[in-house]
């Protein structure tokens, strides 16, 4: 049965964007104020209401019996307010979508109370003013932008690697049930790599992006893998000896469960893996196309980056990947079967509509140019133009993974070339973050510049 | 007057000078896209003098965007009218202070009518009891042919 939701948040635009939901029917309403919308609630006894701070003097409404309020609430962070709070600098449906799928808060007086996790203050959010009044009014301008209250241990703490899997896992499941913490993302994005065969560096690649966007200040990101065999994220990172995530995942989804915080393995204190099923089947059967958009929703309420590792074989992985991401990242070695086979599966892709060109960035990976196979030519194969190329440096990046580190950790002279080429990768997720710091030389040079 | 606190939505800039204040009526300012800077600015200075909690579309863009919402089609600038002000006087107030001005917008509003002063541009809305007195105050005068 569908879910009644109403929507009066007294902003035309958000109660248009709600009508694009498609986890809840929305229900028209007329009314303007609390007053109405009070009364609405009282006749249509909805299951989800919508409200937000343009429907003046709403706290009244936050404490309603029997009906789930969800404040939508665009910049700001919410200030102690006791509600289920949709705190993102902008508003999708997709992130609306996501809230509802995500189990409720517990009622007031609950024995758990944990307060909502928030980032520490960052200079980016601080970087988007909010829109100048028409005319100046004379008043002091608005307070969108305020810094956010400061954090932040990671959600769940690494457990010791002496403990048996299963003590282990007893432990997790003896907790007390988490709550949702309430959202506040800055900047939500799907990122996915596309193509390659395996070996082509996707996996290396999505750790160095996850390690440079978690170094750019105040952005939470988590990194997915989606190889249902050749699980390698967590040997990248170091985290190989810990519980694989997909002992959680699999058991919240065998049992219908929502998405378990405990399956997170936190990297920094704001970048998160998931690691794969590494081929064991009974994790591998739950990995379906389901399961990863019930991942990515989870996601969706706790990080403002989400880069899913697919593997590279055609199949509803990749597919369901590609399809939930804002920006798919093409990654080519420099072979030729393997551009022949990608550009097959691309053009595939195109046809069944999975894929567009628009959020397709070309990246030419371990790159040696070659008369028989010019970058430009492997543009043409693609109908896009190459976005990165980052040059062949096998020893380095070796060395870097077998320590379990990323690339772009890498110190030595050697691989200035390689950590400045890599660079480039956050600016093809996160063009507007590059140059909401001109003055820095954007982030690549306030990273790499150095 | 102390300055109002102000705050951003996707749609409004809203100017709250007493938050907590009840609401007995809306004024509203029926202001075309090309037309919203210039008609705020004019009333601006009437609003932040009364100390008016209101709320103008953030942008043209906005303001033509919500277009396409039924209840808010047009409506520009919403002017929030406590108890014990009256709505009619403060809507020709606006109004003389938009006519002749060349400034035009949407001839019909959802759920208000018209002041029908020299703009054309000025609507208003009570809630409570007293909108039901001037329902039944309206529906006398077109019986009486007024």
């Amino acid at each position: 049965m569908a879910i009644m939701a109403l929507a009066c948040t007294g902003d035309p635009l958000l109660d248009l964007l709600l009508a694009e939901c498609c986890s809840f029917s929305l229900r028209q309403t007329s009314c303007e104020t609390l007053a109405e919308a009070l009364q609405e609630v009282e006749e249509q006894k909805p299951t989800l209401f919508f409200i937000s701070p343009a429907l003046c003097e709403n706290r009244p409404v936050l404490n309603l019996k029997g009906v789930r309020v969800c404040y939508l609430l665009e910049g700001a962070a919410p200030d102690e307010l006791d509600a289920d709070v949709l705190a993102a600098e902008r508003i999708t449906p997709e992130l609306v979508d996501a809230w509802v799928r995500c189990p409720a808060r517990p009622a007031q007086g609950s024995t758990t109370s944990a307060r909502p996790q928030t980032l520490p203050p960052s200079p980016r959010s601080a970087q988007i003013p909010p829109p100048p009044p028409l005319r100046p009014t004379g008043e002091p301008a608005s307070p969108q932008g305020a810094p956010l209250t400061p954090p932040a241990q990671p959600r769940t703490q690494p457990m010791p690697a002496s403990r048996p899997l299963a003590a282990r896992a007893n432990a997790s499941r003896s907790r007390p049930e988490p709550i949702r913490p309430a959202l506040s993302v800055l900047r939500q994005q799907v990122v996915t790599f596309w193509g390659g065969k395996p070996g082509a560096g996707r996996s290396t690649l999505a750790v160095a992006l996850s390690d440079l966007l978690s170094r750019a200040g105040g952005i939470r990101v988590c990194t997915v893998d989606l190889n249902p065999w050749n699980s390698s994220l967590a040997a990248l990172v170091g985290k190989e000896q810990e519980v694989p995530s997909w002992f959680h995942l699999s058991e919240a989804l065998a049992r219908g469960g929502s998405f378990p915080p405990d399956s997170l393995r936190w990297v920094k204190p704001n970048w998160a893996i998931l690691s794969g099923p590494d081929g064991r089947p009974d994790w591998v059967q739950h990995l379906t196309s389901q399961a990863i958009i019930w991942l990515v929703d989870g996601l969706r309420t706790q990080f403002d980056y989400i880069i899913l590792d697919p593997e590279a074989r055609p199949g509803e992985v990749r597919e369901t990947a590609a399809r939930l991401a804002q920006t798919l990242l093409l990654t080519l070695a420099p072979d030729y079967p393997d551009v022949l086979d990608t550009t097959r599966s691309f053009e595939a892709g195109l046809e069944q509509g999975i894929i567009d060109r628009g959020r397709c960035r070309l990246v030419l990976n371990r790159w040696l140019e070659t008369p028989h196979l010019p970058s430009t030519d492997v543009a043409d194969c693609f109908g896009i133009p190459v976005s990165l190329t980052i040059p062949a440096a096998p020893d380095l990046v070796v060395g870097a993974t077998s320590q379990g580190v990323p690339v772009t950790q890498l110190d030595s002279q050697a691989g200035r070339s390689l950590v400045q080429a890599l660079g480039g990768l956050a600016g093809l997720v996160a063009e507007p973050l590059i140059g909401a710091a001109p003055e820095r030389g954007g982030l690549l040079k306030g990273l790499f510049g150095r | 007057m102390t300055a109002g606190k102000e705050t951003w939505s996707r749609t409004w800039h809203l100017v709250n000078y007493k938050p907590g204040e009840g609401l007995a009526a809306r004024v509203y300012l029926a202001l075309g896209p090309e037309h919203l800077a210039k008609g705020y600015d004019l009333i601006a200075p009437l609003l932040r003098s009364r100390g008016l909690n209101h709320r103008h579309a953030r942008d043209p863009e906005a303001l033509r965007a919500a277009d396409a919402h039924p209840t808010w089609a047009g409506k520009a600038v919403v002017i929030d009218i406590p108890p014990g002000v009256d709505a009619g006087q403060l809507a020709h107030e606006v109004d003389a202070a938009l006519a002749d001005r060349g400034l035009t917008g949407p001839s019909h509003l959802a759920g208000a009518r018209p002041v029908g002063g020299k703009s054309g541009l000025v609507f208003v809305r009570r809630f409570g009891p007293a909108a039901e007195a001037d329902d039944r105050r309206q529906r006398l005068a077109k019986l009486l042919g007024e």
